[in-house]
């Protein structure tokens, strides 16, 4: 397998919008090839012919679906009034558009 | 005893006697954390007048006396939402924030008569087996300050083991329930994968994460069990396993109950004080009646390197959430949209969050996926497949909680591996899905708690505890013990 490097990180932190401080690049990124370097012992298993357990469950967890019917949510003032910024209605977000893409 | 060291069985005994009330024990608890939370550092928040006002309202209608927890003080780990109450999960990135509603369990608490005192601190998004990754400061384990009480629901368990709190809940993605409760001498559960709703436990691997309690004993155990369990329409995951009454037949002791200790499987890795107090302990049992079977969990050694691809896959997914657009922290620093996101998490999470993020991207991300996460998920099956041979030849399996007692602050902080050796014992469980529970077992040579562990088939719980129950008896450790909390 292939070795984690600076730009395996930056690819890392673009994928996963997580900037690491100047700090954190190197400790992490030795830690990150040691934990790698341990989960690569999987390869050594023999799982020929073994289904993936792509969920947990037992018994009949997960199938038991509700009535399709509308339930009360939260309320919406009440959700907001925890946002870092918010209109009476909406989340507020810098801009996303560039103003030269404005018509 | 004073009030705040007696069991829930026997707190309760008393109210039913009419001795005491809920506003007394209240009273008890939060004179305790007063005393001792100082030295131990377990809570992130007291919630001193709403615990009162709610003890008093109980104790004015009387109407505790009919509820199974009716008046029990107890504590919630901080990544379980309580309306109005700040929720951190440990971590910068959430700050100050009060969740607009309730996890399911802390409503069936509240249903119970139980007494909600304060939120407990854990590592960072319960990523951390001492809980020194919070992002507040780490909590102490009450047998010795310089000692870590394990994670990542150390607060719960050290608040327990204190007598701060009759009970407390955690959650279990690896281990942070029953790990904890080895180091700190108390009672820890992690029952069935879907037994116990999820609804407002703050997520971290969804197909692992399950809630439990921490008691001082198994009796105590199985009482909490009984208010927390049962379907819950906002939980798809959750199931609908008829819940019995755990605390039938609790004293039936351990004759023709068939134990199965993995012997192979402890290999090496086993602390000598660890391994002297399990090995005593399945003799007692032995000797009690138990019939020991020898069984083998042939890729349970593997369970590590799955677990820490597949939790930190599905981690990466859960934490995404935090970007600083609807709850918690925000950075002022950006000007965009993706600057936002970047720097608020930059900025929000501690290093072991972005550590398993990272990594969690790693695995999953394009040309790795099968090599990593599909292969991860067949290990997964193998150790399932493994836990059912098993239990073909016994009805319980018997292993240590933890391969060391409580290591000390900061012994393991620089080393991550290192401390994820901690979870080789209780990860497996995880895996599949299977109910667990650590009892406190002996003493080690410097008087630190020893946990063993008890893994049952799935949804029974109820012959899990009756076994631990009858191996609580045997042990040599005292029934009910609070820890001495000495200032550091």
């Amino acid at each position: 397998m292939s070795k984690i490097d600076r730009d395996v990180i930056r690819h890392l932190e673009r994928l996963a919008r997580i900037d690491l401080t100047p700090d954190e690049v190197g400790p992490i990124t030795e830690q990150l090839n040691r934990i790698v370097a341990l989960v690569e012992r999987l390869q050594a298993v023999d799982v020929e012919g073994v289904e993936p357990t792509r969920a947990m469950s037992h018994g009949d967890a997960g199938q038991d679906l509700r009535a399709d019917v509308v339930t009360p949510g939260l309320d919406r003032a009440d959700v907001l009034a925890e946002a870092p910024d918010a209109t009476a209605e909406f989340f507020r977000v810098p801009r996303v558009i560039s103003r030269g893409e404005e018509s | 005893m004073k009030l705040n060291e007696l069991s829930i069985h026997e707190l309760r005994a008393r109210m039913a006697a009419g001795e005491v009330g809920p506003v007394a024990a209240c009273e008890a608890a939060l004179a305790a954390v007063d005393a001792r939370d100082g030295a131990v550092a377990a809570f992130l928040d007291v919630h001193r007048e709403r615990a009162l006002a709610r003890a008093r309202a109980l104790e004015a209608s009387g109407g505790f006396r009919a509820l199974p927890l009716g008046g029990v003080p107890v504590a919630i780990k901080d990544n379980i939402c309580i309306a109005g109450s700040t929720t951190t999960c440990g971590s910068r990135i959430l700050g100050k924030y009060k969740p607009p509603y309730s996890a399911t369990v802390v409503e069936k608490l509240d249903a119970a008569g139980a007494v909600v005192i304060g939120k407990t601190n854990l590592d960072e998004f319960a990523m951390g087996s001492s809980t020194e990754n919070s992002g507040f400061g780490p909590t102490r384990n009450p047998w010795d300050p310089a000692r870590a009480p394990g994670g990542s629901s150390g607060g719960s368990a050290a608040a327990v083991a204190a007598g701060m709190a009759a009970a407390s809940l955690g959650s279990d993605t690896g281990g942070s329930i029953r790990q904890p409760a080895s180091f700190c001498g108390v009672v820890g559960m992690k029952p069935t994968y879907g037994r116990v709703s999820r609804y407002g436990l703050v997520a971290f691997a969804s197909s692992l994460d399950q809630i439990g309690p921490f008691t001082r004993s198994v009796c105590d155990c199985a009482l909490v069990l009984n208010a927390l369990c049962g379907r819950d329409p906002r939980d798809a995951t959750s199931a609908s396993a008829p819940v019995p009454d755990f605390t039938a037949g609790l004293g039936h002791g351990l004759k023709g109950v068939r134990l199965g200790v993995p012997w192979g499987f402890l290999g090496e890795q086993l602390d000598a004080g660890v391994r002297a107090s399990f090995e005593a302990a399945v003799a007692a049992a032995r000797r009690d009646g138990a019939v020991v079977e020898d069984v083998e969990l042939p890729h349970a050694d593997h369970g590590l390197a799955a677990y820490y691809i597949i939790a930190n896959a599905e981690a990466s997914a859960n934490l995404a959430r935090f970007d600083g657009v609807r709850y918690g922290h925000r950075s002022p620093h950006a000007q965009t949209l993706i600057d936002m996101y970047t720097k608020t998490r930059e900025e929000g999470f501690g290093p072991e969050v972005k550590r398993r993020i990272l990594l969690g991207t790693y695995v999953l991300s394009a040309g790795y996926y099968d090599a990593y996460y599909r292969r991860a998920q067949q290990v997964r099956s193998l150790i399932i497949a493994d836990f059912a041979k098993a239990f073909a030849r016994c009805d319980v399996v018997m292993l240590p909680t933890a391969p060391t007692p409580a290591f000390r602050l900061g012994e393991k902080t620089d080393d991550p591996i290192l401390m994820y050796l901690n979870d080789v014992f209780t990860i497996p469980v995880n895996l599949a899905g299977l109910p667990g529970i650590s009892i406190p077992c002996g003493f080690s040579p410097e008087k630190l708690p020893i946990g063993l562990q008890l893994v049952g088939r799935a949804f029974e719980e109820g012959p899990l505890l009756r076994a631990a129950a009858g191996i609580e008896r045997l042990v040599d450790f005292p029934a009910g013990a609070v820890a001495p909390v000495v200032r550091g």
